[in-house]
């Protein structure tokens, strides 16, 4: 079966897959935080960063290579159309500031990798869930068992575009150069498939008693998550208060 | 009511949005403790029956009753009394790790943590999953997917299984491990409803053969007698005819 190694939860027992999912969560905010700052030592902290998590996720980058492949070609073509768009104001800062936005969609990238290869669905759902419980008139079960599905449904999706590439290959229909006709005749096949798919879930998971109000894990505050993610977060921080004050 | 009945199905019929008439009008009850091979052809209406007894599937007309509870009245009870094992078992796998799926159902039903763990290490135990505990479910094999199915159903403890083909593309190990764990299951007390058009590789393990044909019930008796008809309702018939059942079973 088509295996596809991005956005998928990597099994594991790092520090970085038993913290807390709230604090995953904070984590990821904090770094997106940082990116938006717009500053280019951010970028390399964050960029830092996300190395030494992602050794001490045990993630190693050649098991996603070629999806990787396919996200440094649109960092590319975002740098290419950002540098062309400003050229105007002076070829350094069109070239700087392409290469922040490319770098920037990397880090993004990145950051979603890591949190969906550490994060198990039924975490996120237990995050949602605890986030969105306290707001009155808000149906926090249904929408935290819908995000923590979206988790579940994403390999599926993307083992279906594999599957349904490699049938065109294989049938030699894969050379239409036209990428919208190309786009189209993939995404026809893979909705009906999905379609099919979802309705099995549904009735998998109705089956095995499938009750939204279940949560599949628990959350509990540990001293140590709250250091590990201060730890995390603490040269974003000071290098905010240096570049504010400086 | 005998108090040996545990499905009771009355004039079960089911018609599709679409204007499909699956099944018409089927009449079955089945014992605690029977083994029953469930045939017949492609679209004969095997899948969509399996699903009834799960209350998956409502009747459109006639009633499916679990241990005298009808089905519309007590869809949960049924889903407890009665696990199904899905014939493609990608599509059942909802857990990130073998563990974790096998844990949801039992999590659904609100049990405590300890008896979880325990129905969880146990349903480890029994299919033979243990050195996959931790392991991704969609990195597994057809076989070892097919048993992590079966492993998710019977921790919910059901005391009846329906397998929905579930020899499937796998090959030769594969079909004999999968067929001895439902073997097993059967010999523990469970009463197994095994939907298979393969009857060459376990109908000597079963008591009772139903055969379907384009929604109704054409045959209903033991595997022996029903032998010499299966060819008319386009079921492959066992290699060597005349046969004895107790030679139609893959495991040896
Ligand atoms: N969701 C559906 N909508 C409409 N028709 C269906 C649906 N599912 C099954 N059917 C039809 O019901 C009949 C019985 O199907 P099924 O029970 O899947 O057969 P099988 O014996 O091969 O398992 C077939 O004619 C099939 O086309
Ligand atoms: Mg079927």
């Amino acid at each position: 079966m088509a295996e596809i190694a991005i956005l998928h939860y990597h099994p594991g027992s790092s520090a970085l897959h038993r913290l807390d999912p709230r604090f995953k969560v904070l984590l990821m905010l904090g770094y997106i935080a940082a990116l938006f700052a717009g500053y280019w030592m951010h970028y390399l902290a964050v960029t830092l960063l996300l190395t030494t998590a992602s050794i001490s996720a045990k993630l190693h980058p050649h098991s996603f290579k070629r999806e990787l492949k396919v996200f440094l070609f649109l960092a590319l073509i975002i740098f290419t159309s950002h540098f062309f768009a400003s050229l105007q104001r002076g070829y350094e800062t069109a070239l700087q500031e392409g290469l922040f936005l490319g770098w920037r969609f990397m880090l993004i990238v990145w950051l979603g990798i890591l949190f969906t290869a550490v994060t198990e669905p039924s975490e996120l759902h237990a995050v949602v869930y605890w986030l969105l419980r306290p707001i009155p008139g808000v149906p926090a079960g249904r929408l935290a068992a819908h995000a923590s599905l979206s988790l579940v449904i994403i390999p599926l999706l993307l083992d279906g575009v594999h599957e349904i590439r490699e049938a065109r290959k294989s049938r030699g229909i894969d050379h239409c150069r036209n990428p919208v006709k190309r786009f189209r005749s993939i995404m026809n096949p893979l909705m009906e498939k999905l379609l099919m798919q979802m309705e099995e879930l549904a009735l998998a998971l109705e089956s095995r008693s499938f009750d939204e109000s279940v949560l599949h894990s628990s959350l509990h505050f540990r001293m140590q998550d709250a250091v590990y993610t201060l730890l995390f977060l603490l040269p974003l921080l000071v290098l905010q208060i240096v570049y504010i004050y400086f | 009511m005998s108090d040996n009945l545990i499905i009771e199905v009355h004039n079960l019929t089911h018609s599709f949005l679409d204007g499909t008439t699956a099944l018409r009008e089927i009449n079955l009850t089945i014992n605690k403790g029977e083994f029953i091979l469930c045939a017949g052809r492609n679209g004969s209406g095997k899948t969509v029956f399996s699903r009834h007894l799960n209350a998956l599937y409502q009747p459109s007309s006639g009633w499916v009753k679990i241990d005298g509870r009808t089905t519309a009245k007590d869809p949960f009870y049924a889903r407890r009394t009665v696990g199904l094992v899905f014939q493609d078992a990608d599509s059942q796998i909802v857990g990130q790790t073998v563990r974790q799926d096998i844990a949801f159902g039992p999590q659904n039903l609100r049990l405590s943590k300890d008896v979880v763990e325990k129905r969880v290490e146990s349903a480890l135990q029994t299919l033979d999953l243990y050195n996959l505990a931790d392991h991704r479910p969609h990195q597994l094999s057809g076989g070892e997917k097919r048993r992590l199915a079966i492993a998710s159903v019977i921790a919910m403890e059901p005391a009846v299984v329906v397998f929905d083909e579930p020899f499937s593309n796998l090959d030769y190990p594969g079909v004999q491990s999968v067929l001895r764990h439902i073997v097993a299951l059967h010999q523990s007390g469970h009463t197994v409803l095994l939907v298979t058009h393969d009857i060459e590789k376990a109908a000597a393990h079963a008591d009772r053969m139903v055969i379907f044909d384009n929604g109704k019930i054409a045959v209903d008796t033991t595997p022996q007698s029903a032998l010499p008809k299966v060819e008319f309702f386009g079921i492959r018939p066992p290699r060597c005819s005349g046969a004895d059942v107790k030679e139609l079973t893959w495991l040896k």
